[in-house]
């Protein structure tokens, strides 16, 4: 009688345990693995007003090179990055590249005098948990470059590896970029 | 095996660092040269200030761009014994550096443990609101970002009228540990008011790839 409860009981645990291994794992499919399906697929749309209150809409980039950048104020690897991307945004304007820059912060107080002492030259807006959700970013910087016709050519997390990431940009860009 | 003495400012930034091999002792007129009152300064509009060595008592070097602001103080001096295998890592300081190694729990760990006490363990997300709604632990509470003076006030209230032996785990999975801004100063100030069952969780490179990759759950509140 009691080994048979116990027995029960195991197989329930055991059913219990199966059942959040298997949620984890769609959790982990819709946001963890998205990053790696995402490429060579169209880049999720969003709008959403910069901190200009300008519009900003992916859509409304249709035939730029666009570097969908997720930052923080208070994340070392994002800051050092920046500087770069201004300067990509100065030297490859021309050519057709959008830099836009996607802030996680909690609210916009310490992102306006940064986006200032950074000088920064490209719209940047507020992200949320559905935009963050729709490109499976958990955890910054993460850095997307999406080609002319909207697509998701290349994704760069953490301390990225910006020689590469200029050169395929100027691959995105084409011949005149060179 | 070094020991070194880490001179951390109200922001958590590290503004010096001292190395000694262990066989040899403190040089105690130089940790005081370096403390407040004394020549460093730090404010968080000065990027450059020089201080010349062997200066009098009470005379200051001179910022390399602007006039010397010396009103800055440091909160705190850190004293740890640094092992050679960490000492690789803290050539790069970190405010992860705080935590002592014995304090730190793997997701596996975790995770197992959540699965035999799901509510045995108060765990704080002590980094991004917005990632926090995107997925976290399940049962985990945002605790706000510890590397910010608003966040650490939400996590000081939400600890205050806990027992100090209470178990808890603080994590963040910003971005990569020794990045993490955020892990160090809440640590610090559990520890300020006395907690002693504290552990950090070691997420190598952030949240998404460290425990919501490898299948652990998550869910989230938006």
């Amino acid at each position: 009688m009691l080994s048979s409860h116990i027995s029960r009981r195991s197989i329930f645990v055991r059913q219990v345990s199966y059942a959040g291994i298997v949620l984890g794992l769609l959790l982990a499919g819709a946001v963890g693995h998205a990053a790696d399906r995402m490429l060579n697929r169209p880049a999720p749309a969003f709008s959403r007003f910069d901190l200009d209150h300008t519009r900003v809409s992916l859509a409304a980039y249709r035939g730029k090179v666009v570097l969908l950048n997720f930052w923080a104020t208070w994340c070392a690897p994002c800051r050092l990055e920046m500087p770069r991307f201004v300067e990509w945004q100065s030297r490859y304007r021309g050519n057709g590249l959008q830099v836009v820059g996607v802030s996680i912060d909690d609210d916009d107080s310490p992102v306006r005098p940064f986006v200032q002492k950074l000088k920064l030259n490209y719209p940047v807006l507020m992200g949320d948990a559905r935009l963050g959700e729709s490109y499976g970013v958990l955890g910054v910087p993460v850095t997307f470059l999406i080609d002319r016709r909207g697509v998701i050519r290349a994704r760069f997390e953490g301390e990225a590896d910006l020689s590469k990431m200029e050169s395929e940009i100027r691959d995105l860009l084409g011949a005149s970029a060179h | 095996m070094v020991r070194a003495v880490l001179f951390i400012d109200p922001e958590s930034k590290v503004r010096a660092l001292l190395y000694y091999p262990l066989s040899n002792g403190w040089n105690f007129q130089e940790i005081k040269r370096l403390s407040p009152g004394s020549v460093i300064c730090v404010h968080r509009n000065i990027d450059v200030v020089t201080m010349t060595a062997d200066l009098p008592n009470g005379s200051f070097g001179m910022d390399a761009r602007r006039k010397p602001y010396f009103h800055g103080i440091f909160v705190g001096i850190v004293s740890i014994l640094i092992t050679t295998g960490l000492h690789a890592q803290s050539s790069n300081p970190m405010s992860t550096a705080v935590i002592p190694s014995d304090h730190l729990v793997q997701p596996e760990q975790l995770n197992h443990e959540l699965q035999i006490h799901p509510q045995g363990v108060l765990i704080l997300q002590v980094g991004s609101r917005v990632l926090f709604e995107e997925a976290h632990i399940p049962g985990a509470e945002y605790a706000g970002p510890a590397s910010q003076s608003e966040g650490r006030e939400i996590l000081r209230k939400r600890v205050a009228k806990l027992p100090r032996n209470r178990g808890i785990v603080i994590y963040c999975g910003c971005c990569p540990w020794n990045r993490c801004p955020n892990l160090g100063p809440a640590w610090n100030l559990l520890a300020q008011m006395g907690f002693t069952h504290v552990r950090a969780l070691y997420l190598a490179n952030n949240f998404g790839a460290d425990w919501v990759a490898k299948g652990f759950r998550a869910e989230q509140s938006h």
